[in-house]
């Protein structure tokens, strides 16, 4: 890159690399995600999670399309115990620009993160289709993820290893 | 109304962003077989990085296998394990873990997982199979499933460690999926994952590669069990520890922060909600999104996208020819994205179009990621239904993708392709224009969509249309509004239709432009912050800074200039030849939920661009 030009305390940058070209160092790509499903998930708790006290969270749900027979399910991983609700919530058919809320009481048992699983299932366009997400319930002492955490799970040599299951003649 | 950012110079800058090749030759391997398109090479081996081979040299051979899981429309599928080859993979005979430690072989596998080895007898090492494979010449790839909560470290299956013997012997490697069907979980180390991401890589990439003899860049497949959907608690996508958000390909070098810096292809693999690993069609659309950025050209500006959203039509051309090329490469319509391991439901769709019991795409057009990834699959896809009886090999596709596209004028959308088919093929304009109004596109003229009429039903048309409007470089302001009218509650609002408004002016000589944009209809009780890019094909300029005081006291909207006149006008220097302007009202550009600044909805301005 080189500067062509400077305007009233403006500095333009001009490149000159062209097509098919590109200076390896200097340019980005803007994420590109997946495609996800056109129901959405969002999760809300207020304070900081505290072992052995509810917690309460705020689940709602939106749909960017007409979602017949929604089904939510809940389940826990890591120590958490969910409180309310127990099992599968119906909650039937959702429509664009109205989310549904749903509070959910869960309890930390014990300190670092544990994950609250959700999963929704629903009828879009006459199919079944499923997703889910898990959210980490952090304790205030706790800021990454604990199996992120564990030195002792991690390679010291630039290579993580995976056991074989191995057949030696 | 809380103060609006304040952060951020007040500036005028230029970034780069182009888009294209950039050659990387293989690496990491060496050895023997498998190189080249197709890598039909026998067994790989005795290419060796160290050891000293001598008379009395053992070969060690055997296959190498992964556990294949299926992606159906009812979840993963653990009933219907497949154990594949491990393809085109390096492998060594280690003797440490360390891999300073020079191997005492060191090769690739074939395409059917085969491998031989060639070492000095009665040594006690390990077979090592690296997540990687790589080929050098023409073509040649390098590709490394990492795992980036470890520091990049490479994915590599170990067998046991063992005497190489006097004579010639045999180890056979299989990587397990860890799962465990009594307790539906996975209780086993998931070490068939790297293996199974690198093999829908391989795929991909040879798909790619049949007619089109390119050097593939280095890519990295970043993959972990520790990689979630949510992101850490600054709001951050954060490699190290796993909390990346979501499934995306990004290359964002940071300065300020390397340990969050992005490169190459994240995947989810939280078994809890989202695991990625036998996802192909996910893994591949990924992929497809590293070879417009190495190979041709991305306006994609990013963000959540969802079936039945209207978005900017960068970002639906670019996702929808992903979405197609995944579908092409794997030779499979049915898209599947499985969520949680142990789940009875995925998210599905059916690439080449609904069948007649099902509803269809409700917004097809050119906003719109689904009709462009069946336009994408129709083209090249050997059926034959309806007006769908184009049939061009992918190379064929990559040579209109490849050329003078990156250095469109215009922002790469269907309207770029599409205009570059009918010129690359004038022989199929009526099928190419019978498939585009199939999907809701008028008759593709030009690059820049001229007489397109979808205006994907907005409550104001001339917010959407026409896609560029034109503006004298003469000062005489030209209207034009940003809106929100096209969020989504599940996908958001960041890159969604009409959210932001492209304008094309073209100078008649050598000089200078002035570029100012002022507010002129804001909603009751907001200000406005209007922004703006200009781009000279691939690369931009952009005036993106926090609004004027003059902004914010809410008087006029005429007061409200962006850039603020008191630095000062914003000059670009220009030729005679289209350039694009891109301006937009900042709130509407942001999250439906932010918690600050939610889009704040329809803001007009009025824009204009002064030759100097």
């Amino acid at each position: 890159m080189k500067i062509t030009n400077i305007a009233f305390g403006f500095a333009l940058l001009v490149s000159t690399v062209v097509a098919a070209a590109p200076d390896e160092g200097s340019q980005g790509f803007i994420g590109a995600t997946k495609l996800r499903p056109p129901l959405g998930i969002e999760t809300q708790y207020d304070g900081e999670p505290v072992v052995g006290q509810p917690l309460v969270l705020t689940l709602t749900i939106s749909a960017g399309e007409t979602s017949a027979a929604t089904t939510l399910t809940l389940s826990a991983r890591g120590s958490l115990a969910i409180v309310e609700p127990v099992g599968t919530v119906e909650l039937g058919t959702l429509v664009p620009g109205e989310p549904v809320q749903l509070e959910v009481t869960v309890i930390p048992m014990s300190g670092g993160t544990s994950f609250l699983r959700i999963n929704l299932s629903a009828d879009l366009r006459g199919r079944r289709q499923a997703t889910g997400v898990s959210v980490p319930i952090r304790l205030p002492e706790d800021v990454l993820r604990e199996s992120a955490d564990d030195e002792a799970g991690k390679s010291e040599s630039g290579v993580r290893s995976l056991r074989a299951v191995e057949e030696i003649r | 109304m809380p103060l609006r950012r304040t952060t951020g110079p007040k500036s005028l800058l230029l970034a780069l962003a182009a888009a294209g090749l950039a050659a990387c030759g293989g690496g990491g391997g060496g050895g023997g077989g498998g190189g080249g398109s197709g890598g039909s090479g026998g067994s790989g081996g005795s290419g060796g990085s160290g050891g000293g081979s001598g008379g009395g040299d053992v070969t060690i051979s055997g296959r190498i296998t992964y556990d294949f899981v299926p992606a159906t429309t009812a979840g993963l599928d653990f009933g219907a394990v497949e154990s594949r080859p491990v393809r085109l993979a390096k492998i060594q005979f280690a003797v440490s873990a360390e891999l300073d430690v020079p191997a005492l072989d060191e090769g690739q596998t074939d395409i059917d997982g085969n491998y031989t080895l060639t070492v000095p007898p009665n040594r006690i090492g390990f077979i090592r199979v690296f997540a990687e494979s790589s080929a050098t010449g023409i073509p040649s790839w390098h590709f490394r499933v990492v795992d980036n909560t470890d520091d990049k470290a490479v994915y590599a299956l170990v067998g046991s460690s063992a005497s190489s013997g006097s004579s010639a012997s045999t180890r056979n490697l299989h990587a397990a999926s860890g799962w465990d069907e009594l307790s539906s979980s996975y209780t086993g180390e998931r070490a068939a994952a790297p293996f199974a991401i690198l093999d829908t890589i391989y795929i991909a990439a040879q798909y790619f590669l049949t007619g089109n003899e390119e050097s593939m860049p280095l890519l990295d497949i970043n993959w972990s069990p520790n990689n979630i959907g949510t992101l850490d608690s600054l709001g951050r996508t954060n490699p190290g520890s796993g909390e990346i958000g979501g499934t995306f390909y990004a290359v964002q070098p940071n300065v300020d922060e390397p340990e969050l810096a992005l490169d190459g292809i994240y995947l989810l693999g939280d078994e809890d909600a989202d695991t990625e690993e036998y996802d192909r069609h996910v893994i591949a659309h990924e992929f497809a999104h590293y070879l417009i950025h190495r190979f041709s050209r991305a306006d994609n500006i990013g963000g959540p996208h969802a079936p039945g959203d209207r978005v900017d039509m960068r970002v639906a051309f670019n996702e929808g020819w992903s979405t197609g090329f995944a579908a092409l490469a794997l030779d499979d319509p049915l898209y599947i994205d499985t969520g949680p391991a142990s789940s009875s439901g995925s998210f599905w769709l059916d690439i080449e179009g609904p069948p007649p019991f099902i509803l269809s795409n409700p917004w097809p057009g050119w906003f719109s990621e689904e009709s462009i990834w069946e336009l994408v699959y129709d083209i090249v896809d050997a059926d034959v239904d309806g007006n769908d009886s184009l049939n061009y090999s992918f190379a064929e596709v990559m040579g209109v993708m490849g050329g003078d596209f990156p250095e469109s004028r215009s922002r790469i959308s269907i309207f770029t392709f599409w205009d570059a088919l009918k010129t690359a093929f004038p022989g199929n304009i009526d099928q190419l224009n019978s498939l585009a109004t199939d999907q809701s596109i008028g008759i593709v003229r030009d690059e820049f969509g001229s007489g397109e009429t979808n205006d994907a039903g907005a409550n104001f048309p001339a917010d959407v249309l026409p896609v560029y409007v034109d503006i004298p470089v003469d000062g005489t302001p030209v209207n034009v509004c940003s809106s929100d009218e096209f969020s989504s509650s599940v996908s958001g609002s960041v890159n969604k239709l009409a959210s932001r408004r492209l304008l094309r002016f073209t100078p008649t000589a050598v000089g200078a432009v002035a570029v100012e944009v002022r507010a002129t209809e804001i909603p009751d009780g907001f200000y406005a912050d209007p922004d703006w890019f200009a781009y000279n094909g691939m690369l931009s300029v952009f005036s993106t800074g926090p609004p004027s005081a003059a902004c914010m006291n809410m008087n006029d909207p005429g007061d409200c200039v962006e850039p603020d006149p008191s630095a000062g006008p914003a000059l670009l220097p220009v030729e005679p030849q289209d350039y694009i302007l891109e301006v937009y009202e900042w709130t509407n550009t942001n999250d439906v939920d932010d918690p600050e600044y939610p889009p704040i909805g329809r803001t007009c301005f009025d824009v204009t661009v002064t030759f100097q």
